[in-house]
């Protein structure tokens, strides 16, 4: 591939979070990549500060609308350490499976929604359940919910 | 087939998931995408039709200099604008900034703050432009959000939610945790629409749906600390959380400060 191309995406689309991308290609090779995040911070780090322990997985899971139960179980581990506590035996079992159940629901909506409408061409799952209706229809039926962590 | 409505789904400073109750409808949403037209949803497509719009979904805070001209614009353009979860309705658990001064905050968490441009405090949609309706909740019930468009398209009314916790909780037949098990509960003071999600998985609730119609904020405190002996920090702490910033709440949390500060 010879010539010059640029790509040029001013706000990424069905992700969390708020992203521009700037590509410059020049014979098959990126000669310039610029990425920036520009989502505006929110300070968590801070507003932490001063707060009970066991209230840091409630308001950290805030951070991400797609996984927060990886940022409660982030908060949870990080005053168990601080705190010297292991938790072991069926409850260790129980929160596994709160997270591979939150592993699983994020992943279908990002296979489902937000990245196969790209590889098939389309903008969105909207479009690409007209054709392959099959798409969106599979998950939210043999895996009712799965794609939800709304109550 | 008379013109679908044009829907626009606006992100402001957020954590997507008030947006995601949308994508969280599963089939439903595909009935939606049939009844309206999909114009400005970046969190679902990268497709993008040109405003006005005639229902637009506003998520997130204002909490940024170039928010106040977006917020604007995203006005101008809608016919008809909701503001969607705590975040929207009330400034979010990022209001928790309008305690503190914003430089404090960025020196601690960034390398070098002189780089942001924000605003000294995270506030509501309705602080800056006229608002349609709110919905409240960290995250909205996804319910709430599907009967707010479908209202929408039947040009009717949504009634407004006033009633508080307690409400559904004594409708789901939950054993009460404050008064049986000495739980600290902001259900009195707290609008309902979650269906009492914690006190149901014997949690108190930490008030993520914004202090309900007249709450009597003053009284459950004087529960917390009477009865369950909560230091004014604490009671500090119960008001400052998801509603940090909503009137009754701020109020309420300033007086256990300040009293304690002499
Ligand atoms: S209200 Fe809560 S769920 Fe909605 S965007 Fe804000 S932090 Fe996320
Ligand atoms: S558990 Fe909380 S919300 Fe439920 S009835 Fe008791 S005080 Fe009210």
């Amino acid at each position: 591939m010879t010539g010059k191309k640029t790509i040029k995406v001013d706000y990424l689309a069905r992700v969390e979070g708020e992203g521009r991308l700037y590509l410059r290609i020049r014979d098959g090779r990126v000669a310039e990549s610029r990425f920036a995040i520009f989502e505006p911070p929110r300070f968590f780090e801070a507003f932490l500060r001063g707060r009970r322990f066991t209230e840091a997985p409630d308001l950290t899971a805030r951070i991400c609308g797609i996984c927060p139960v990886a940022y409660q179980m982030s908060a949870t581990h990080a005053m168990e350490q601080a705190l010297g506590v292991k938790v072991e035996g069926p409850l260790r079992d129980l929160r596994r499976l709160l997270y591979c159940g939150e592993w699983i629901e994020s992943h279908a909506l990002h296979v489902f929604l937000l990245h196969a409408p790209d590889f098939l061409g389309y903008q969105d799952a909207f479009q690409m359940a007209r054709d392959h209706p099959v798409m969106v229809a599979f998950p939210s039926r043999t895996l009712p919910g799965t794609m939800s962590s709304c109550p | 087939m008379a013109r679908r409505p044009k829907l626009a789904v606006w992100k402001f400073t957020s954590c997507d998931g008030c947006q995601l109750c949308l994508l969280d409808l599963e089939e439903e949403l595909l009935t939606l995408a049939e009844k309206l037209q999909i114009a400005y949803f970046m969190e679902a497509s990268r497709a993008v039709a040109r405003g006005p719009y005639d229902l637009s979904l506003v998520e997130g805070s204002v909490s940024t200099p170039e928010h106040l001209q977006q917020i604007q614009r995203v006005r101008r353009a809608s016919r008809f604008l909701v503001a969607i979860g705590t975040c929207a309705a009330s400034g979010g658990i990022q209001a928790l900034r309008n305690f503190a001064a914003v430089e404090d905050y960025a020196a601690q968490v960034y390398d070098r703050p002189e780089l942001l441009k924000v605003l000294a405090e995270s506030t509501p949609v309705s602080q800056h432009v006229p608002v349609d309706l709110e919905l409240h909740g960290c995250p909205p019930n996804k319910h709430q959000v599907l009967d707010a468009v479908v209202a929408f398209l039947h040009g009717r009314r949504l009634p407004q939610e006033s009633a508080s916790v307690c409400l559904e909780c004594k409708r789901r037949g939950n054993i009460c945790v404050l008064t049986a098990h000495g739980v600290p509960c902001l259900g009195p003071v707290t609008r309902a629409g979650c269906g009492a999600l914690c006190p149901t998985y014997h949690r108190g609730c930490y008030g993520c749906f914004g202090p309900k119609e007249t709450p009597n904020t003053s009284s459950l405190s004087r529960w917390f600390s009477q009865r369950l002996g909560q230091s004014e920090a604490d009671l500090v702490r119960a008001f400052r959380q998801f509603y940090a910033n909503a009137k009754a709440f701020k109020k309420e949390s300033e007086a256990h400060e300040y009293i304690k500060g002499g």
